[in-house]
């Protein structure tokens, strides 16, 4: 904002005051547009404030007091949390909003919260029809044109004032669950990685107190059971997709899920043992990925 | 100079995650290069790690004489096309071409010579003020593949853009992908986990399998001179069929027996059985479903090699039929024979393997025991 100088202020406001102002009020008003000019932009408040609501765990501080009403807070929303691993090959965060206006055509609010971390708001409308293939796009367009490999998660629909900072923790624990156990998937939807973060939030004590044989399944299971095992996950516990997406006869399928009935003990052709292998395999990932086990934060 | 070298390439999620494995081969210049395999093989991410879009965990990245490791993706001269499009949709086919262009401030005059230049090449002059959303997937593919030819990069990477397409468009596309690779004459590296796209569109194939590069050749090569049962058995279709059994010596010839079925090895493979100790030990036979035969010449002529089977489900296609077998071994077995054979369901019937095209796999490694290295493509 540009800097108004006292003198000319106090001219352009002269018509519209009923008499001359006191050497207190000068004073005054002197110090209100100091601060006024000092303030950050209404962007950076939000920003500021964000940082602080979701660094801190518990933290309950005031929506700072914009200079104009700030196009999300008051309205139904979707974010989008984009991150990269190296922010020094993509283009900035001009060129990033360049083309997010570019591509949705609408008002929309990009923050940097990092240095590898942006965050964008949309009205909730503009998703209505074909959000996910419209991500998907995003996605390319970004990786073609801002030059960076991404990774993204998306919210549902919410209202901005009242959950933006809950929003932002989600979504990064959702980038992290996502990154950690489908590292070959770029963008993650929220709501999808509920049974991950889950595993995650317990202890590795509490982790080894599955039931089951994660050891069993880190010694003796090979690479490729392992893979069937998450493939058939993945599809439902369909037979033919799975066979399909392994490029498999589904007689081997057969002959895997009863090896590995034979081996574990666990029928995967059964709800409740598929739901238990589920967990297992999801508590392995994490024992194969100690380093990045920890989200960043799990404070909701 | 535009080839590539992946030298003894890695990609690490973590520790112990290893999505790519020594990934090492020379792409050719003006090469058309397709890796598949199924979901989870490394492919994808093999093609990111060229574009720049994801680290290289260990190994080098040569694009020309350039070891670009540590180059940003849009000094690394290539351009991207992914399964998703990637088009502005509140622009017009013009305006999507000329975007990437605009943003790297070229001028004006050249960005609307390359936009004209790509959409000619590509046929789609007429649809240059449409939308996206006034297009059909086939028009949308064309224009993402518009925005990239604009770049003139010297090397293409192709996502499976046509993934999205349903199959009779795909069959279209392909083909025109293969005719624009010939007239843009650029190093093509394309991503697919459909087999057919790949033999019919690749020069050289590199077949993957759990972030490992199983194989990589010609189409024929392949298709008739698998290193292994993965590789034979993803590559075709209807897939190759293994039957399990041992190898025996009976009256000076070398027998494969498994259930209800005994065949005897012509010399020549025979003699590489031996030298190789396998007599006496279990083996995988393979052979491909057009390698079985029905006709009565062919069924007189092959009397060391006759199975008697079940016809269980009989699928006519008119030009030829697939046939569902049972009584060999204990899985279904698939031939595919003429159309005008006549063969119905629950019949019971003779056919005889042509044993000069079968495959040998050993049992413990699944490595194919007649690979040719010397293998010359035809």
């Amino acid at each position: 904002m540009k800097k108004l100088a006292y003198e000319q202020l106090i001219q352009q406001l002269q018509p519209f005051l009923k008499s001359e102002l006191s050497a207190v009020e000068k004073q005054q008003l002197d110090r209100m547009l100091m601060q006024w000019n000092d303030h950050p932009s209404d962007t950076e408040s939000l920003k500021n404030w964000l940082q602080a609501m979701t660094r801190t765990p518990h933290a309950n501080l005031p929506l700072p007091i914009f200079k104009a009403p700030l196009f999300p807070l008051g309205e139904n929303v979707v974010a989008v949390l984009f991150s990269v691993q190296d922010s020094s090959r993509t283009e900035g965060t001009q060129q990033l909003e360049v083309l997010l206006r570019a591509y949705f055509a609408c008002e929309l609010l990009v923050l940097e919260l990092s240095q590898n971390e942006w965050l964008l708001l949309l009205p909730a409308p503009t998703m209505y029809s074909d959000g996910k293939g419209m991500i998907a796009g995003l996605h390319s367009i970004l990786e073609s044109e801002w030059l960076g490999g991404v990774r993204m998660s998306v919210s549902e629909t919410f209202f901005a004032a009242e959950r933006l900072p809950d929003m932002v923790n989600r979504l990064r624990q959702t980038l992290h669950a996502g990154a950690l156990f489908a590292p070959q998937v770029f963008v993650y939807f929220a709501g999808e990685y509920e049974l991950e973060l889950w595993v995650m939030q317990l202890s590795e004590e509490q982790r080894n107190r599955l039931p089951g044989f994660v050891e069993w399944l880190q010694m003796e299971a090979d690479a490729e059971m392992v893979l069937t095992l998450q493939q058939f996950l993945a599809h439902g516990c369909s037979m033919s997709e799975t066979a399909k997406a392994l490029h498999i006869h589904r007689n081997t399928l057969v002959y895997r899920l009863d090896k590995f009935k034979q081996d574990s003990g666990f029928d995967v052709r059964t709800f409740e043992h598929a739901m238990h292998v589920k967990l297992l395999l999801i508590a392995l990932k994490l024992r194969q990925h100690r380093q990045l086990a920890q989200p960043p934060n799990l404070q909701r | 100079m535009s080839g590539l070298r992946l030298n003894h390439i890695y990609k690490k999620y973590g520790e112990n995650n290893i999505a790519v494995k020594d990934f090492h081969l020379d792409i050719e210049e003006k090469e058309f290069l397709v890796l598949v395999g199924p979901s989870g093989c490394g492919k994808s991410t093999t093609l990111r790690m060229i574009a720049g879009l994801e680290d290289i965990s260990e190994g080098e990245l040569w694009i020309g004489d350039r070891l670009v490791n540590d180059i940003p993706p849009k000094d690394r001269d290539i351009a991207m096309v992914f399964q998703s499009y990637a088009l502005y949709p509140h622009m017009n086919v013009y305006e999507n071409m000329a975007f990437g262009l605009k943003l790297r401030k070229f001028p004006k005059a050249e960005i609307d010579e390359r936009v004209k230049e790509a959409a000619r090449i590509l046929d789609i002059e007429h649809l240059l003020d449409r939308k996206p959303k006034a297009l059909s997937g086939g028009q949308r593919q064309r224009v993402a593949l518009g925005r990239a030819i604009v770049r003139n990069a010297k090397v293409f990477l192709m996502d499976e853009p046509l993934s999205n397409l349903d199959a009779k468009l795909r069959v279209q596309m392909r083909a025109e992908i293969s005719k624009l690779h010939k007239k843009l004459e650029t190093t093509v590296i394309y991503v697919t986990h459909d087999q057919t796209e790949a033999m019919t569109m690749g020069d050289r194939i590199v077949v993957m399998k759990l972030g490992e590069v199983q194989q990589a050749d010609t189409p024929d090569a392949l298709y008739n001179n698998p290193i292994n049962m993965f590789v034979a058995g993803f590559i075709g279709s209807p897939a190759m069929n293994f039957i399990e059994g041992s190898l025996s010596e009976k009256a000076g010839e070398v027998v494969f027996s498994a259930q209800n079925m005994e065949l005897v090895i012509p010399a020549e493979r025979a003699q590489v059985l031996k030298s190789k100790g396998y007599i006496g030990k279990q083996v995988s036979l393979g052979i491909r479903p057009e390698d079985i035969h029905d006709e009565p010449a062919f069924i007189e002529a092959s009397p060391k090699s006759l199975v008697k089977v079940v016809v269980e489900v009989a699928e006519n296609l008119g030009s030829e039929m697939y046939l569902y077998l049972e009584g060999i071994g204990d899985q279904t077995i698939i031939a595919r024979v003429s159309g005008r054979s006549g063969i119905k369901e629950n019949e019971t019937i003779q056919l005889a393997l042509d044993m000069n095209k079968i495959h040998m796999f050993d049992k413990e490694t699944e490595s194919s025991i007649f690979f040719n290295e010397n293998y010359v493509s035809k």
